[in-house]
């Protein structure tokens, strides 16, 4: 991605976030203009009918139970493939 | 009124799709948000790729708790643990050669705990703080 490209989101319609993950995207908006003018979109799909948010799961998934202590077996080497791929990460302090 | 060069123009019409999704809430130590990020093309053809994995196994969408307890849609593998390892290492493969971009933010509960009182009450909830959070760093990461 370069400085200009923007970025819609697409998260999981789940009934009892999506209004209140609205209203945080809103606000962030608000308070960072230069994340507004780099998430421009927000919408809600089922991820049942929607794959790349199935994929968001498992590459979610596995960095918890990495997290948590919990990762073996097949849940190791998908994060090795993942992390070999995918490189931003954070997890220090929460961003204001 | 000035035109845009068409540098500019073209540019400014790179429009990435970014799916985002978390694992874990508020009753858990950690809660991590997800991002993959494309254009809609590859997207499409990553579309196109996970379902000709899933669907010969009977299986409509992919949802990771499931396979890795394999019940719902997953009981099928209870006999077949072999078939389900080779398809959750070809998804991820599927993610590796497709995903333009990848973009994952933890936070704990013991950091939300440690967030002032008045920022706590604007997020509500830990869920909300780690949404947050996932957005700042999709945002502002370098992918």
């Amino acid at each position: 991605m370069t400085a200009t490209d923007t970025l819609t989101l697409i998260y999981d319609d789940a009934e009892e976030y999506a209004s209140e993950c609205l209203t945080a995207y809103r606000r962030l908006k608000k308070l960072r203009s230069d994340i507004g003018d780099r998430i421009v979109g927000l919408c809600f799909h089922d991820d049942k009918h929607y794959p790349p948010l199935q994929a968001a799961d498992m590459f979610a998934f596995v960095y918890r139970l990495r997290a948590e202590g919990k990762l073996g077996g097949i849940w190791a080497e998908v994060l090795q493939k993942l992390d070999r791929t995918f490189s931003d990460q954070s997890g220090s302090e929460i961003l204001v | 009124m000035s035109v845009p060069s068409w540098e500019h123009r073209t540019s400014i019409m790179a429009i990435f799709h970014a799916a985002f999704d978390e694992s874990g809430k508020a009753d858990r130590e950690h809660i991590v948000f997800a991002g993959l990020i494309a254009t809609p093309g590859p997207w499409q053809k990553f579309n196109e790729k996970w379902m000709d994995l899933i669907s010969p196994f009977g299986i409509r969408y992919w949802r990771s708790l499931d396979a890795a307890h394999r019940t719902g849609q997953f009981k099928c593998f209870r006999e077949s643990q072999n078939d389900l390892e080779k398809l959750t290492l070809d998804l991820a493969d599927t993610i590796c050669e497709f995903a333009e971009g990848g973009s994952i933010h933890t936070i704990t509960m013991e950091q939300y705990r440690l967030l002032p009182q008045t920022r706590r009450t604007e997020f509500k909830d830990p869920f909300y703080a780690a949404f947050h959070q996932g957005l700042v760093g999709l945002a502002t990461g370098h992918m």
